[in-house]
């Protein structure tokens, strides 16, 4: 049990919109190489429309519920 | 043995060369046009297309020649239909020969081709000496240029007597990765995920 004295200020980062922004850079990438190989018929522009959204929604969730990265740490302050 | 060129200069722990840049991934490249008529019924067909007319019949066909699997021919009607199974296989620098024929003289006609979607070569005329067969070579390498890979060609002709559509796969036989647009794909992608795994996670 935590106690009144024992409660821990945690504050994190997120990143949402840069979770997004590359999540559609990739999946921007792999749309094109489906392109280049031919894997993808792209009489309709829809598919890879819904590729790029859905990996930038999953970006976006990976820069808000993904592992989170240790802090920075600060440089000790110098004693005296 | 080990470690003989340990102790050389160590880089730094985050090189930020692949951080925050803009990100750019518009990046639908067209290069490739090709042809596209239509075809005419022949025997051979291992390539396959599509061609489907309004008001009047076309048809129309393409042969690649100098492929190292033989010259490949696509017709239209009678063949097999587009299919990226049954490409019109044209080596890089290679030409190819198309013809095109409607069943009545095709006037003040616009034609266009696609890659990608996206129109890559137009034009059109009057047609006033009411010709009702066309057929030119086109070089590959004009288009294309390094692309290799599998592309999807359509296009259309249309006029006052009706229209025709067609489309076919094109296949320029190598690895889109070992050419400038598939390098820089996989590069992108490669930035990307390095931005998810080390620039997008939440800070505790």
């Amino acid at each position: 049990m935590m106690g009144k004295g024992d409660h821990v200020k945690r504050r994190s980062t997120i990143h949402p919109l840069r979770g997004g922004l590359f999540g559609m850079e990739l999946g921007g990438a792999i749309v094109v190489l489906l392109i280049l190989y031919g894997k993808w018929d792209y009489s309709s522009f829809a598919p890879g429309i819904v590729v790029v959204v859905a990996l930038g929604v999953l970006g976006s969730l990976w820069g808000v519920f993904g592992p989170p990265r240790r802090a920075k740490s600060k440089a000790p302050a110098p004693e005296g | 043995m080990r470690g003989s060129d340990q102790g050389s200069a160590r880089t730094p722990r985050h090189q930020p060369i692949l951080a925050m840049r803009p990100l750019c991934f518009g990046m639908v490249v067209i290069l490739v046009p090709l042809l596209l008529s239509t075809a005419a019924s022949a025997a051979p067909t291992l390539a396959g297309a599509t061609l489907t007319g309004r008001g009047i019949a076309c048809a129309g066909g393409a042969t690649s020649a100098g492929s190292a699997k033989g010259a490949h021919l696509v017709v239209v009607p009678g063949g097999p239909g587009s299919s990226a199974s049954d490409p019109l296989i044209v080596e890089k620098g290679g030409a190819i020969a198309w013809h095109g024929q409607t069943s009545v003289p095709l006037t003040n006609h616009h034609w266009h081709i696609e890659l990608f979607g996206v129109t890559v070569a137009s034009g059109g005329s009057a047609n006033s000496s009411r010709e009702r067969t066309v057929s030119g070579s086109a070089n590959v390498a004009t288009f294309t240029k390094e692309l290799v890979g599998l592309y999807f060609v359509s296009g259309s002709i249309a006029g006052d007597e009706g229209s025709c559509s067609g489309s076919f796969w094109l296949e320029v036989p190598g690895s889109p990765l070992g050419t400038p647009i598939g390098i820089a794909v996989v590069a992108i992608g490669v930035i990307a995920l390095v931005g998810l795994g080390q620039f997008s996670r939440p800070r505790a």
